[in-house]
């Protein structure tokens, strides 16, 4: 009776929710499959998919988008975590001050895309700085930072509007850890790293996981951000899926739709061993 | 060469407030001390200067010279790193210090042995009882072979069956690691029940330090007395009920009176109530009010009394200060 109701509650939320996704994703692999696109699709069921898979730039494009994914939340987890712990470090009073951090979160991302623009580039307010304030060699020997292969750019990008978020999320954990713990870590002959990895890390763990998986998928399927900053080839999946979908022939539809259902089991499979992670430190937190 | 821990006119303010007023105090090596205070006098504070996590403003604070491990404070909350065993909290200290991984090993199943906790080293601080936490803390912090300890209201987590356990443990603790031991507390009970030395810390300012006995008995001011326990009044006016030939108001706690059935006595019982060990009496005589500790059951509101007067004590300070404006006084006449 109680999950009835409950169910009953959560239904006017849920089921547009499931409609709405339920469809988005029949019609996705249905036309990967080549049904709905193309009158006159004469591959087999699995057609697309093995072309795709065949692809060696799909294989590129996935391989770019993970290392700028994995780079970008790596990074920002790292950055963020450091942040975070300095100001956690800060007097209260001091600690007011800090929270312009939070200014890049509320900047949308295709800003933050103009805004690394307009500093890194060649013309850009960094290198023009260099030039003024070091020599006009330091300027020449700036490192080309824009449409670089290595997406130097977006990962920049993703950095600064990421970092903030994690700062945020770990600060709530951090704020909760008494003064008194770390006072007795340091009594007991810790120095800071020390009490950082063994008394304030184990505590991060479970929001140090989630912001991951957002951040990782997050930056995996973005589009905007590559879009201004990133270089054709290589590419990022969004952007070859875009160019693709709008771009090009209606024959290639199924073969869009094939990289977009792989980058769906991608992500798919990405959370299941997610969940399975946590569900072991979940148990292990049990005990804690 | 110093021998106990010197506390020299130690001043320390929280922006404009004064949480400690020009402490010094001498605690003998190898003495267990409470530090007893109302909540808010600074008997927190003074303990973490002590344990030197909190910088004082002023004064100083010197050990004995052969101190070889610096103070180990434990928090009223234990502070136990949620995160980690038992095996580990205890284990911290050590492996912080780099010790050889067989050594803390030894180390830690040892003290944990000698504490009752040995079973309990794989369990984490979330899944043991209050006794077993605090147990936990003070391995953590004994493993590491201090001279000092410092126990922050170390009853206070815990129901009051285990105080009296507790108080025991940390006793047998004292004496078998040869520690010097300071407690604070903001029960006289507790803190009686724990150490032989007090330190009455009020607002700040060291009212008193001595045996606890004394302190309770004699007293040196009206504000520590009465932190201490009940205090009654005997002012002139009450003296010669008493048979007292003393210039000055005298004092006395409610046991330090008797009381006596008489039917033709002057004081009158008003109440009476029963808590659990003694019946405490409120008894009026002649308008004014005393109270009472008596193992007499018998005696009820209404009942017409005689009180006898076993002991009083009177302040040195207060008589200090009269005997002082008495000589001004008579300067002031002579000249």
């Amino acid at each position: 009776m109680k999950r009835l109701s409950l169910a009953a509650h959560l239904a006017p939320l849920l089921i547009p929710f499931a409609l709405f996704f339920i469809y988005s994703l029949f019609m996705t692999v249905a036309q990967s499959f080549g049904f709905g696109a193309v009158s006159d699709y004469r591959g087999g069921i699995f057609h697309s998919y093995a072309l795709v898979l065949k692809d060696p730039v799909f294989v590129r494009n996935g391989i770019f988008s993970l290392w700028i994914s994995l780079a970008s939340s790596l990074g920002s987890i790292l950055l963020g975590s450091l942040l975070a712990w300095q100001i956690r470090k800060l007097p209260g009073r001091l600690q007011i001050w800090t929270s312009v951090y939070r200014l890049p979160i509320i900047l949308p991302h295709i800003t933050v895309a103009f805004l690394i623009l307009f500093l890194f580039s060649n013309r850009g307010m960094v290198p023009a700085l260099a030039y003024f304030l070091v020599s006009p060699e330091a300027a020449e020997s700036f490192p080309e930072l824009i449409y670089n292969s290595m997406g130097w750019s977006i990962i920049l990008a993703y950095l600064y509007k990421e970092v903030p978020f994690v700062v945020l999320m770990e600060l709530t954990v951090l704020r909760q850890i008494p003064d008194d713990r770390l006072t007795t870590a340091r009594m007991l002959g810790a120095g800071s790293w020390r009490t950082y990895r063994k008394v304030v890390l184990p505590q991060l763990r479970t929001v140090i996981n989630t912001v991951f998986i957002i951040l990782f998928l997050y930056s995996l399927g973005a589009f905007d951000i590559p879009f201004i900053l990133g270089m054709s080839k290589p590419s990022m999946l969004s952007i070859r899926i875009y160019r693709l979908y709008f771009e090009s022939d209606l024959v290639n539809r199924p073969l869009v739709m094939a990289r977009l259902t792989l980058m769906f089991l991608f992500s798919l499979g990405f959370i299941f061993i997610y969940l399975k992670k946590t569900r072991r430190q979940q148990s292990e937190e049990s005990k804690v | 060469m110093v021998n106990n821990i010197e506390v020299r006119e130690l001043t320390k303010n929280f922006g404009q407030k004064k949480i400690l007023k020009a402490i010094s105090l001498d605690i003998p090596k190898g003495e267990f001390l409470s530090l007893l205070g109302p909540s808010g006098s600074g008997k927190t504070t003074f303990l973490k200067i002590l344990a030197g996590v909190l910088e004082a403003d002023s004064g100083s604070v010197n050990f004995p010279s052969d101190l070889k491990q610096s103070p180990v404070l434990v928090f009223q909350d234990f502070q136990l790193f949620p995160y980690m065993s038992v095996y580990n909290n205890i284990a911290f200290g050590l492996q912080a210090r780099h010790r050889p991984r067989k050594e803390i090993d030894i180390s830690v199943r040892e003290i944990a042995s000698k504490l009752g906790i040995l079973k309990r080293l794989d369990a984490y601080p979330g899944q043991l009882s209050g006794g077993e936490k605090q147990r936990c803390a003070l391995a953590r912090a004994l493993v590491l072979n201090p001279q000092v300890l410092l126990l922050d209201e170390p009853f206070a987590n815990l129901d009051k069956n285990l105080k009296n356990e507790t108080a025991q443990l940390l006793r047998r603790i004292q004496q078998d690691f040869k520690l010097t031991l300071i407690s604070v507390t903001h029960d006289q009970e507790e803190a009686m029940m724990l150490s032989d030395t007090i330190a009455l810390l009020i607002g700040g300012k060291l009212m008193e330090c001595g045996l606890a006995e004394q302190i309770y008995h004699r007293p040196r001011s009206l504000e520590a007395a009465r932190f201490l326990g009940q205090v009654n009044i005997i002012s002139q006016k009450y003296q010669q009920y008493f048979h007292l030939t003393e210039q000055d108001t005298v004092y006395c706690r409610p046991e330090d009176l008797e009381i006596s059935d008489n039917p033709n006595g002057t004081a009158v019982i008003e109440e009476r109530f029963f808590n659990g060990r003694v019946y405490r009496y409120l008894v009026k005589l002649r308008g004014f009010p005393f109270e009472i500790y008596s193992m007499k059951e018998n005696l009820s509101p209404g009942d017409s009394v005689d009180l006898t007067l076993k002991e009083y004590f009177q302040f040195p300070e207060e008589l200090d200060q009269k005997k002082s404006l008495e000589q001004i006084k008579g300067t002031t006449y002579e000249t």
